[in-house]
């Protein structure tokens, strides 16, 4: 089959590589590019395993082409670290103990950065309607919700004491 | 992806492109916006001669424009983009739409899923179709004889069956102004936040001294594409949607829904019956709609 060349930015590195028709961007990222931080879980589009920004917002990689994804900047959990210090993001979900066996882990944080980047506040209603995408079947989501909960809370501290 | 691997992708930069792919393999092409929806199709065996899947994401249609009240949304627009065009939406006619949206599944979905897309599937218990048929979308089709402008009810055919002959492609939607006053609103009812739904409704009402001067609605998930109650609309004309209009206007709905489907979520019975609640719902929704959403 002839191959296409694409171009991706993942995690600010600047990748070409050689993709198949059908290939989908959650192939690229974990068996191109070996970053296998990106779950590759129901396969369809529906547990939220997969999920990586593209251009800042949430996308399901299983259902992304890597064709269309042509051009595009990914984040990946990979991405989240600054010189070797977790994000804050994977900081609460390890102490809320949010996780358990920790498949569907890097979908959720994914999910919450791009929703804290958008909404910093957000209640609890907003974070549950946001998580319609991601599945946990072990933790269960109230560890969940009181991780991205806090991180909101410790903003508005932050805040009110500057 | 689980089922789709085709031979060719294509992302064609010109429209005589896009005709001349469609032309070279006919029903063997698929035409994809977010592409969202493949899998589904792909797994229940309904994409295994697909041998080009044609990606529209280079035509610049990514595009809403608002003239004059006209809302044209180009055919890469996804359903996130509009969601956010928030002016739209400041006077409540186009709140069945906005409901639609944020309601709509997983985010992720909704960043890379279109518009024309959920349109063109012509799949029965989507949502966005029956409130867009509810303000009386236009669908914009081009092919080798020009462009031609469809109502969204003529357009969706049957079961996924849009009106599109050999060559032909979706390249926008207009949704028309509607009259001045106009309220709509739009529910669901869903096993659960990310499922399709069982049954769904959208009605836009105009009142005018207390009374109903105009009303549309449209119920979803109850036949083939969505269905507009043409008869219950007229009940609640000249009424001041108190109980019992509603109660009334529910009941004249029920029979005006001859035989919905039944499958494994819900009979065709208990969709009837949602469908009257829904419209109550629906009706209440539109009337306490302010004009700051």
């Amino acid at each position: 089959m002839t191959k296409i060349m694409i171009s991706l930015t993942v995690n600010g590195e600047r990748h070409k590589v050689a993709v198949e028709p059908g290939d989908t961007l959650n192939f690229v990222i974990r068996e191109i590019l070996g970053l296998t931080g990106t779950k590759k879980g129901c396969d369809s589009g529906g547990c939220g395993a997969c999920t990586v920004l593209m251009n800042q917002k949430p996308i399901y990689s299983c259902m992304m082409y890597a064709v269309k994804a042509d051009g595009s900047q990914i984040t990946t959990i990979e991405g989240l670290q600054h010189d070797g210090e977790l994000d804050p993001i994977q900081k609460a979900f390890a102490n809320y103990n949010a996780l358990q066996c920790g498949y569907c882990t890097p979908g959720f944080i994914m999910l919450t950065k791009a929703l804290l980047d958008r909404n910093p506040h957000p209640t609890e209603e907003e974070v549950k309607k946001a998580f319609v995408g991601n599945l946990c079947r072990c933790t269960g989501y109230t560890k969940i919700v009181e991780a991205v909960l806090s991180l909101s809370e410790r903003d508005v501290a932050k805040r009110t004491r500057s | 992806m689980g089922g789709l691997h085709p031979k060719n992708y294509f992302k064609p930069e010109t429209s005589a492109e896009v005709a001349s792919i469609l032309h070279r393999y006919k029903e063997d092409a698929l035409i994809i916006g977010g592409g969202t929806e493949v899998y589904e199709l792909s797994e229940r065996g309904l994409l295994t001669n697909i041998k080009a899947v044609v990606d529209l994401s280079k035509l610049g249609l990514n595009q809403i424009r608002v003239k004059d009240g006209e809302a044209a949304i180009g055919a890469s627009v996804t359903l996130s983009q509009l969601e956010n065009q928030i002016e739209l939406y400041k006077d409540g006619a186009l709140g069945c739409l906005l409901d639609a949206l944020r309601d709509l599944g997983p985010l992720q979905v909704r960043n890379m899923a279109t518009v024309a897309g959920a349109v063109t599937a012509c799949i029965p218990f989507f949502d966005l179709p029956v409130a867009l048929a509810c303000l009386n979308t236009i669908i914009e089709v081009e092919g080798d004889g020009g462009t031609r402008r469809v109502p969204i009810l003529s357009f969706q055919k049957d079961y996924l069956q849009p009106d599109l002959n050999e060559g032909e492609f979706v390249t926008g939607l207009v949704i028309p102004k509607q009259e001045p006053g106009t309220k709509s609103a739009f529910t669901k009812f869903v096993l659960n936040a990310g499922d399709w739904s069982i049954v769904n409704c959208a009605a836009a009402i105009r009142v005018s001294r207390r009374k109903v001067a105009s009303a549309r609605v449209v119920i979803g998930a109850v036949a083939n594409k969505p269905f507009v109650a043409n008869q219950t609309a007229s009940s609640l004309v000249g009424t001041e949607l108190d109980d019992s209009a509603l109660e009334s206007a529910g009941n004249v709905l029920q029979r005006e829904l001859l035989d919905p489907p039944s499958d494994s979520k819900a009979s065709g019975f208990y969709r009837k019956r949602l469908a009257k609640i829904l419209l109550k719902e629906t009706l209440q929704k539109a009337i306490s709609r302010g004009g700051d959403e």
